[in-house]
C-alpha cells in the first residue's frame, strides 16, 4: 500500500514538475508579423527574424555592443580595397529541419533577398557582384564596389536553409526557382535561430519553441514558448496587463496607456534608447524653407521640451532624449561634443531677421499623419512656436499613402513639413545619412526635404566607399556637422523606445546597456530572457 | 414560380457583383500613394521602386492590368498581399470566416432580442416595458459599437474578469477541425464542447458590442410599426373573433410589420461587414473588416478589391435572402415582381 501512494506522489510530483516546466513569455504586437526573414520591414517582424533565424554578423553583446562580431561566421576577412569579403562559417550548425549550415546557404540566401527585391534587400542589391562557394565552410562575397555598410548589412541577411526552401517551391514568378519557397516560409520556419514557428499567422499570432540543437545553446530558464499576437490596441494591453496576461508590450501604444499600466502590479517600462529619431522634415526647395537663414530661426524657435513631453511616460520614465544631430546616438560616427538641440527664441529672432522671407510673404503647410495621433500635438507646438516668430501656418492631417505620393511626385508636390520618425535597420552612419541627405534619395520619403549639397554628396559617396573605422566615422562627424550648419532638416528628438513589461522574467538587452544593439528589433533575443517562475 | 423569382434576382446580383469589382478595381488604382513604394519602406532605392512596379505589372496601361487581373481571378487567383505578402485567397480564407462569425452571432442577438421587445413594446405602448425599451434601444442606438465594445471590456475583462479580453480562443487551445471556420460551429460538429465553451466565452464581448446598434434599431422599427399595426382594422377583427393578445400580437400585428423591419435588418447585417473595424480592433479579433481597413491604409491593391468584392458580394447574397423571406411575409410583392 505504501508504495502504491509512494507511487501516487511521485506521479502527481512529475506532472507538476512537468506543468510547471513550460513558461510562456507573451508579448503584443500592434501590427502583423511577417515569417520569411527577406521580406521583412517592421518591427514584428525583426524580431522573428533574430529568433527563427541568425545571421553572419551580430552586435556584440559584450561591451561596445553595436560593433558587429561574427556570428554564424567564424570569422569574416576583408580584402584591402574592401571589395571581397571571405566568410569563414562555424562548422556544424543545424537548422531547424536538421540539415547542416554550408555555404550554399549563404549563396543561396544572398541571391534570395535581391531577387524577391524586398524587405532589406536594398543593403545588398547593387553592390553584390557573386558569392562564390570554395568549400562547404567558405563564402566568398565580392562586390562591385568598395562598400563600408557591408559588414553591418550582413546583420540583415538571414540565412536560410537551401535545401529546405528548394524543397517547397511553389508557383512564381521566379523561373526555375517558382515562388522561391515563399509560400512555405511564409508559414515555416528554415532557419538556424534559438526558436522555431510552431505556429505562424501573420495577422493573428505566432508561437515559438525553443530549438534544442541551436548552436550556442539556450539555457533552461529561457521561455520555452514564445507567443505573439498582433493587432492588439491600447484597451486590450490593459486589460491583459491586469489580468497577468501579458509580459511584453509594443513601444508604439500612448504614453497614457503606458502610464496607467504602471499602476498595474509588476508592471515596469523598459527602455532602448538609440534606434529612431523623429524628424520634422522642411522640404527646402519651397519658401521660406529654401533660405538657410530662415530654416534656422524656425528650428530654434521650436520647443524641443515640449515634443518631448508627450513622449514620456513620467517625469522619471522618459520617451526621448535631446538629439545632437540627426542620427541616433549609438551609431559609430556619431559625435557627443556636439551641442544639444533646444530651443532658443532669441536666436531664432537673429536668424529670422536675416532670412529673405517676412512673415505674412507665405503660410506654411504642417502635416502629419493621420494615424500617428501624436504627430498632430507635435504639429500644433510648431504652428504656436512659429506664430511667435509672426509666422502663419496651417495644421494638415495626411494619409500616409498620399504622403508618400506627394513626395515622390518630387519638390514640387512634397509638403511644406512633413513628420516621420526613422528607424535604425542597421547601426550604421551610411545606412541611416545617405538615405535623407544624399541627392539621389529625392522622391524617397526618407528624403522629403529635398536637401542637395555637393560637399555632403562628396562625403556621403566617400564615406560609404571606406571601411569601418576611427577614420570613416570622423568623416560621419564632419557630415553631421555639415548637415546641422545647414539646417538641412529638423530633428525633433531621439526617441527612447519604451515597453511596458511584467516582472515574470529578465531582459538582459533592456536591462544592461551595453547589450543594446541598436538594431530595430534586435533587442527582443528570447534566448537571453529568463523566466522566473513557471 | 419561386425558382424563376430567385434565378432572375441571382442574374442580377451577379452583374453587380461585376460591376463591383470593375468599379472598386479602377478606384483602388487612381487612390493616392504608390503600392509599391509603400510595400518596401522608406530606405528601398527608387530603382528598386521601378523595378518592383514593374513586377507588380503597374506600369501597364489600366486596362490590360484589369484584363491580367480578371484572368487570374477566373483561374482562383487573387494575387498577393502587398500587406501581409500571402496570397489574398489565403487572407480572406482566414479571416472571413472569424468576421461572419461575429456578425451572425450579432445578427442573433438582433433577432432574439430586438424583435421580442419591439413586438412587448408595441403591443403596451406608452408603459413600464415600452418606456424601458425605448430607453434601452435609443442608448443601442446612439452609443458607437466601440464604445459598447470599451465599456464591456472594461466590466466584464478588467473589473469582473470573467471574460476573455481578446482573440477567438484561448491561449493553448486548439481551434476545432474546419468545416465552415465558424469556431462555434465546427466545435459542435467536432462534439469539442470545451472548445464551444471557450469560443463562445471570447464572442460574447465582441458580438454584443457589434449588436447593440442593431438591436436598438430593430427594436424601435418593431415597436413602431406593430404599433401601427395594432391601429389597423384587421386587429380590431382579430380580437373580436376573441384571439388572444399574443396570438394577436405574434401572428396579426408582426407578420406586416416585419416587412420594412426584414429590409432594414438585411442592410444592416451587410454593413456590420464594414462597422466591424473598431470591434474587431479593440478585443484583436483576426477578422476582414480589420485586414480591409489595414490594406486600405497600405494600398495594398489586390487586397483592396478582393476585400471589396467579398463584402459585395455578401451584400448581394443577404440582399436576395432578405428579398425572399420578404416575398414569402408578403406574397403580394413576389407576384407583382413576377407579373413585372
Amino acid at each position: 500500500m505504501k508504495r502504491f501512494f509512494a507511487l501516487i506522489a511521485t506521479a502527481f510530483l512529475v506532472a507538476s514538475i512537468s506543468a510547471q516546466a513550460e513558461t510562456v513569455l507573451r508579448i503584443g504586437e500592434g501590427s502583423i508579423g511577417r515569417l520569411d526573414p527577406h521580406e521583412a520591414t517592421l518591427v514584428a517582424d525583426s524580431i522573428l527574424m533574430y529568433n527563427v533565424y541568425d545571421t553572419l554578423v551580430f552586435p556584440s553583446l559584450d561591451g561596445k555592443s553595436t560593433e558587429m562580431k561574427p556570428h554564424l561566421a567564424e570569422s569574416i576577412e576583408v580584402n584591402e580595397s574592401g571589395t571581397v569579403f571571405t566568410v569563414k562559417l562555424r562548422p556544424n550548425v543545424k537548422f531547424h529541419s536538421g540539415n547542416t549550415l554550408s555555404s550554399e546557404d549563404v549563396k543561396f540566401s544572398m541571391n534570395r533577398i535581391i531577387e524577391l527585391n524586398t524587405g532589406f534587400s536594398y543593403m545588398f542589391d547593387g553592390w553584390v557582384k557573386s558569392v562564390d562557394t570554395p568549400d562547404p565552410l567558405t563564402a566568398v562575397i565580392n562586390l562591385t564596389n568598395p562598400y563600408g555598410t557591408f559588414y553591418s548589412a550582413l546583420a540583415r541577411l538571414s540565412i536560410i536553409d537551401s535545401k529546405t526552401v528548394l524543397a517547397h517551391l511553389g508557383k512564381g514568378d521566379f523561373g526555375d526557382l517558382g515562388d522561391y519557397g515563399l509560400d512555405w516560409t511564409r508559414k515555416n520556419s528554415a532557419g538556424t535561430g534559438a526558436y522555431k514557428a510552431r505556429y505562424h499567422n501573420t495577422q493573428e499570432r505566432s508561437e515559438l519553441v525553443k530549438f534544442d540543437d541551436y548552436f550556442l545553446g539556450i539555457p533552461d530558464k529561457a521561455p520555452d514558448l514564445v507567443r505573439l499576437q498582433y493587432g492588439q490596441t491600447d484597451p486590450t494591453v490593459i486589460a491583459l496587463f491586469e489580468r497577468g496576461e501579458m509580459d511584453i508590450a509594443r513601444s508604439f501604444i500612448a504614453s497614457e496607456t503606458k502610464k496607467q499600466l504602471l499602476s498595474v502590479k509588476g508592471v515596469t517600462i523598459a527602455s532602448e534608447p538609440g534606434i529612431a529619431m523623429l524628424f520634422m522634415k522642411p522640404n527646402v526647395t519651397k519658401p521660406p524653407f529654401d533660405d538657410v537663414n530662415c530654416r534656422k530661426g524656425f528650428a530654434y524657435a521650436l520647443d524641443y521640451e515640449a515634443m518631448m513631453l508627450q513622449e514620456h511616460v513620467t517625469d522619471k520614465i522618459r520617451g526621448a532624449i535631446p538629439a545632437k544631430s540627426p542620427m541616433p546616438s549609438s551609431h559609430p560616427g556619431f559625435d557627443p561634443t556636439m551641442p544639444p538641440i533646444k530651443q532658443d527664441m532669441a536666436k531664432a529672432k537673429e536668424f529670422m531677421a536675416k532670412c529673405k522671407y517676412k512673415p505674412g510673404s507665405h503660410k506654411i503647410q504642417i502635416t502629419w499623419i493621420s494615424t500617428v495621433a501624436k504627430e498632430e500635438r507635435f504639429a500644433l507646438i510648431a504652428q504656436v512656436n512659429w506664430k511667435e516668430l509672426g509666422w502663419e501656418s496651417y495644421v494638415e492631417p495626411i494619409v500616409w499613402a498620399h504622403w508618400t505620393q506627394k513626395v515622390r511626385g518630387g519638390a514640387g508636390t512634397a509638403p511644406m513639413i512633413g513628420q516621420v520618425y526613422t528607424f535604425a535597420r542597421i547601426p550604421d552612419a551610411d545606412a541611416y545619412l545617405y538615405n535623407i541627405f544624399h541627392s539621389s534619395r529625392h522622391g524617397q520619403y526618407s528624403a522629403s526635404e529635398f536637401f542637395a549639397d555637393d560637399q555632403v554628396d562628396e562625403m556621403l559617396d566617400k564615406a560609404r566607399t571606406m571601411l569601418p573605422s576611427s577614420k570613416r566615422d570622423a568623416l560621419y562627424a564632419k557630415i553631421l556637422r555639415r548637415v546641422q550648419d545647414l539646417q538641412a532638416t529638423f530633428t525633433g528628438f531621439e526617441v527612447i523606445n519604451t515597453y511596458p513589461r511584467s516582472d515574470r522574467f529578465s531582459w538582459p538587452n533592456m536591462e544592461k546597456p551595453n547589450m543594446n544593439t541598436g538594431l530595430m528589433g534586435g533587442n527582443h533575443i528570447f534566448r537571453l530572457m529568463e523566466m522566473k517562475g513557471g | 414560380m419561386l425558382r424563376r423569382y430567385i434565378i432572375r434576382r441571382s442574374i442580377a446580383a451577379l452583374i453587380t457583383l461585376f460591376g463591383v469589382s470593375v468599379l472598386i478595381f479602377f478606384l483602388a488604382r487612381v487612390m493616392p500613394g504608390d503600392p509599391a513604394m509603400i510595400a518596401l519602406g522608406e530606405t528601398a532605392t527608387l530603382e528598386q521602386i521601378a523595378n518592383y512596379r514593374e513586377r507588380l505589372g503597374l506600369n501597364e496601361p489600366l486596362l490590360v492590368q484589369y484584363v491580367v487581373y480578371i484572368t487570374s481571378v477566373i483561374h482562383g487567383d487573387l494575387g498577393d498581399s502587398l500587406y501581409t505578402h500571402g496570397a489574398v485567397l489565403d487572407d480572406l480564407a482566414h479571416t472571413f470566416p472569424a468576421t461572419l462569425e461575429l456578425i451572425l452571432f450579432s445578427t442573433v442577438l438582433m433577432i432574439t432580442i430586438g424583435i421580442p421587445l419591439g413586438v412587448l413594446a408595441g403591443r403596451f405602448r406608452d408603459g413600464f416595458i415600452d418606456n424601458f425599451t425605448r430607453v434601452f434601444s435609443l442608448l443601442g442606438v446612439v452609443t458607437p459599437s466601440f464604445v459598447w465594445a470599451l465599456f464591456l471590456m472594461l466590466v466584464f475583462a478588467f473589473y469582473l474578469d470573467v471574460l476573455p479580453a481578446q482573440g477567438r480562443l484561448s491561449e493553448g487551445v486548439e481551434p476545432p477541425a474546419f468545416v465552415t471556420g465558424l469556431y462555434l460551429v465546427d466545435s459542435i460538429v467536432a462534439g469539442d464542447w470545451a472548445t464551444f465553451r471557450d469560443a463562445s466565452a471570447h464572442i460574447v464581448m465582441p458580438g454584443t458590442a457589434l449588436a447593440m446598434a442593431s438591436v436598438g434599431q430593430t427594436t424601435r422599427m418593431t415597436r413602431a410599426n406593430v404599433g401601427e399595426s395594432f391601429d389597423k382594422t384587421y386587429i380590431e377583427f382579430a380580437r373580436a373573433y376573441g384571439f388572444k393578445g399574443f396570438r394577436t400580437a405574434a401572428v396579426y400585428a408582426l407578420r406586416p410589420a416585419l416587412i420594412p423591419v426584414l429590409t432594414i435588418m438585411g442592410l444592416d447585417i451587410a454593413i456590420k461587414f464594414g462597422s466591424a473595424f473598431l470591434v474587431e480592433t479593440v478585443f484583436s479579433w483576426p477578422g476582414m473588416a480589420r485586414y480591409g481597413v489595414q490594406v486600405i491604409l497600405f494600398k495594398d491593391l489586390n487586397a483592396i478589391v478582393g476585400t471589396v468584392t467579398i463584402i459585395g458580394f455578401f451584400f448581394i447574397v443577404i440582399n436576395l435572402i432578405v428579398d425572399i423571406v420578404v416575398s414569402f411575409v408578403d406574397p403580394r410583392i413576389r407576384l407583382g415582381a413576377l407579373a413585372q
